[in-house]
């Protein structure tokens, strides 16, 4: 009997990994075939043989890409898009969801408010009327236009709400007999044992913004102004069906796929440096042990 | 301190809203205002003239078409500082007209491009002269009046190469017909050179080693297809060869598909994707007619018997591609320019193999029956009240005509961005006789024949004949040529003079643009049509679910949109 249980659970068990396994494999496969293209040569690539080893090893196109003074401007672009929107978002989010997470006792327009960002989160007004927006606000082709419109990302918001939320009120009430102002208190109690929150939401800013590539296409009038991910994305933009001279023109030195491989091989980079810094903070039960019930 | 705030703020957009109407009223103002009368005269005879110089620099705004290549093309060469807003065409133009572009916009020429037209469109502020793509866009910027007429600049201003290039389209297909409303010329249209007829590619090294002939007819193509299955062609002892590849699509957008087999079905009297006019003088949808049930019958034959790919139907383009230059494929349908295409480049370099285009499989009358493509491919359009609308003109002008007989050194720039394709012309509109391709052909061939000299040759041509000769030279020596002179020279030479020497009829499609009820039916038909032909090619179902097909997809708007079709026609 106790046999036949286990048997059920391995199975169940044996499943769960491969369903783990085989989403874990739909995700990185295509990642290692994009490395094996980057370093194989193009004549390989052109014909299909490359799968998840490279084919005729060679890393010309990395040598190449040095010279390709675009990529490297719209590398610096993204990096201080990353940085300056980052920093703009946490800066909402954080002030934001602090008086938001206080009860209604304190906070008697707190639904109010809620509901505006909830509404603001299942309706927006669509690419056009945005669009006229930051036209009109002459923010086209200056970097404000990649950070302000998503200034306050109201997902995280409402997770940072929620774990504020989860914050002991007891920490809150010592601080307040203490004589710390509101400010003190979210500062000096709240952020500190927020940090998995915090660099969870941080995290979420810098992946959104570093591969976001639509804003670039929309608020950027002149190509020298891309975003890394907007300059890689028209990249790849399908011309295999020629419709005019001059794209038969164009396809006669099309620059190979091992090439535009490689670009999105060295983007991603960055993304997979500060990734480890910030799982660290991933481990949960930092604030327990702040308080002795 | 709120109120006060918002009084401070209040003055500031004030002032700032009074100094931008002072300087947009300046722009606005009479550009001959306070010249002298000899200023006014030369400024207007700059203005008549199709190649008049302004007596100083005129700048106008407008949208930059992109090639979605690297920068890293111009790495290297003299060019790689330049910009869309300085590079070889434009300091051409400066130095001819002196005129100079200042980008509004730029973006990759296809969907990129013709969305920021929309956004440009949408926010009330289009550029003073751009490209637009699409016929639906030009026709909202003629109804929202937006855009200058340039019936008087094209009557007066127009170089006779874009004139007579034109016209070699025929009355009835002239592309000024398109962007004539009214009797007023609102556009001045880009032609679509005719892309020919699609032929049969075979591996001619192929077809020697087995004794065979080119194929003409669909029996003697499926002789050929099953050899190239059954016999071994690349000889290496192992059954791994196959037959025809087939695009997932199977057929449309004629002859630009390339692995499509349009001509499987023209070669029998059937017209899939395209308005055709019918016996009563109506248009009709050609997918939809009794003519498609013997191709379809046809090819599920062929699938049957593996002569065409197994698994076409889930093949990428790619795949086709990897098949072709791994040897595994001799045979596929494609145009003139597949030369161009990777699956012949590589298969040139690795496999010494040799493409040969072949008429077939051809009609009754022993030619292919084809399909004729639409004579223009975009619009260039000037906003209304700029002050200098003949400068679209101009620039038309010198990129069609002008800078392709320039042979002093200004040109010499141009000539060589050409061949390294990263930047376009600004307005990206080159005028050009529908069988543009074929009149350069036969100007090279006269050369490579003597019978001409090579200075007779446009900028344009002298590239192809040089890539001919480098070509040529090196098969001579007993090396390989450079891949992108292989393409050239096939393409242009062996191929183009195939087009020339066997010509094929062409169907002028009844309609060619979109109706009011396509925008929200016409992709789930399509995609009924096409799981149906997919269906039946590979034998999941008999042809007799083509006429279900026809009911059903009449009832589901097939019968709306035909009816507004011919309204449109009979406007």
């Amino acid at each position: 009997m106790v046999q036949k249980v286990s048997v059920g659970t391995r199975l169940a068990k044996a499943a769960i990994w491969l369903i783990v396994i085989l989403m874990t494999a739909s995700c990185l496969l295509p990642l290692v075939n994009m490395v094996a293209i980057s370093f194989s040569s193009s004549n390989a690539v052109a014909s299909n043989q490359v799968g998840l080893w490279p084919v005729e090893f060679t890393a010309t196109t990395y040598q190449k890409l040095l010279n390709d003074s675009q990529f490297w401007a719209s590398f610096w672009i993204s990096v201080q898009r990353v940085v300056l929107g980052t920093l703009i978002n946490m800066f909402f989010v954080i002030s934001m969801a602090y008086p938001l997470s206080k009860s209604k006792l304190r906070f008697p327009a707190r639904e109010i408010y809620i509901k505006i960002v909830i509404f603001a989160m299942l309706f927006s007004g669509g690419i056009i009327p945005l669009f006229m927006v930051v036209s009109k606000l002459h923010m086209i082709n200056s970097i404000w236009a990649l950070v302000l419109p998503g200034a306050v990302p109201v997902f995280n918001v409402i997770l940072m709400i929620n774990f504020f939320k989860g914050v002991p009120t007891s920490l809150d009430e010592a601080a307040c007999i203490d004589g710390a102002s509101p400010l003190t208190i979210l500062v000096k109690i709240y952020l500190p044992v927020s940090l998995p929150a915090l660099a969870t939401v941080a995290l979420f800013s810098i992946v959104n913004h570093w591969n976001d590539y639509f804003s670039g296409l929309l608020y950027m009038n002149k190509a020298s102004l891309y975003p890394l991910q907007t300059y890689i994305q028209q990249l790849t933009v399908d011309i295999t069906q020629i419709t005019d001279a001059e794209q038969l023109k164009q396809l006669s030195t099309m620059s190979n796929r091992a090439f535009n491989a490689t670009k999105i091989v060295v983007s991603t980079i960055p993304l997979l440096i500060i990734y480890p810094f910030l799982q660290k903070y991933f481990v949960s039960g930092i604030v327990i042990g702040a308080v002795k019930e | 301190m709120n109120r006060k705030w918002l009084k401070a703020f209040t003055l500031l957009a004030a002032v700032t809203m009074g100094v931008m109407s002072v300087t947009s009223c300046g722009n606005a103002n009479d550009p001959t205002a306070g010249m002298t009368e000899e200023e006014k005269a030369a400024w207007a005879a700059a203005a008549s003239d199709p190649y008049g110089k302004y007596p100083e620099l005129v700048t106008y705004t407008t949208g930059y078409n992109l090639t979605n290549q690297g920068s890293d093309v111009l790495a290297g060469t003299p060019y790689e500082n330049d910009t869309p807003e300085n590079n070889a065409y434009t300091r051409y133009l400066k130095e001819l007209l002196n005129v100079q572009n200042e980008n509004a916009f730029e973006a990759v020429s296809g969907p990129d491009y013709n969305q920021k037209v929309s956004m440009a469109i949408a926010s009330g502020d289009i550029p003073d002269i751009m490209h637009v793509a699409d016929y639906e866009t030009l026709v909202d910027l003629v109804e929202s009046d937006l855009i200058a007429d340039l019936t008087d600049v094209y009557n007066n201003l127009a170089c006779d190469t874009v004139k007579a290039a034109y016209e070699s389209y025929g009355e009835e297909n002239n592309p000024l017909n398109t962007v004539t409303f009214d009797g007023k010329i609102m556009a001045i249209p880009k032609t679509q050179l005719s892309d020919g007829q699609d032929f049969l590619w075979l591996r001619k090294d192929w077809l020697d080693k087995l004794g065979l002939e080119e194929p003409s007819t669909l029996e003697e193509m499926e002789a050929v297809l099953k050899a190239f299955i059954e016999q071994d062609p690349d000889g290496n002892g192992q059954n791994d060869t196959m037959g025809l590849v087939v695009h997932s699509d199977v057929y449309g957008d004629y002859p630009n598909n390339t692995f499509a087999i349009d001509n499987v079905f023209t070669a029998l009297g059937a017209y899939p994707n395209i308005w055709i006019t019918a016996e009563d003088g109506s248009a009709v949808y050609g997918s939809v007619q009794e003519e498609m049930k013997q191709p379809l019958e046809l090819l599920s034959r062929w699938y049957q018997d593996g002569i065409i790919d197994k698994e076409f139907a889930t093949r990428t383009n790619d795949d086709i591609v990897g098949l072709i230059s791994t040897g595994k494929c001799g045979a596929f349908i494609g145009p003139w320019w597949a030369p161009f295409n990777q699956a012949q480049t590589s298969t040139y370099g690795s496999d010494d193999a040799e493409w040969v285009n072949v008429s077939a499989p051809v009609g009754e009358d022993g030619k292919i029956n084809a399909i004729s493509t639409k004579s223009y491919a975009g619009f260039v359009v000037v906003r209304k009240d700029f002050a200098y609308p003949e400068l679209a003109m101009k620039i038309v002008n010198v990129n069609s005509e002008y800078s392709k007989q320039d042979k002093t050194e200004t040109a010499a720039e141009v000539k060589e961005n050409q061949t390294l394709a990263y930047f376009n012309w600004p307005l990206y509109c080159e005028v050009q006789p529908g069988n543009n391709a074929e009149i350069m052909t036969q100007h090279v061939l006269d050369v490579m024949d003597g019978k001409a000299d090579a200075s007779t040759l446009t900028t344009e041509e002298a590239g192809y004949y040089e890539s001919a000769v480098r070509f040529l030279e090196a098969e001579e020596a007993g090396q390989k040529a450079d891949a992108a002179d292989y393409s050239q020279y096939t393409a242009r030479i062996p191929a183009m003079t195939r087009m020339i020497n066997e010509p094929a009829n062409f169907l002028v499609p009844a309609f060619f643009e979109t109706t009011d009820s396509m925008g929200s039916r016409w992709a789930s038909l399509e995609k009924m049509e096409m799981e149906t032909v997919l269906k039946i090619i590979t034998g999941e179902q008999d042809i007799s679910t083509f006429d279900t097909f026809v009911e059903e997809w009449k009832k589901a708007g097939g019968d709306t949109i035909t009816e507004e079709v011919n309204e449109v026609i009979a406007k």
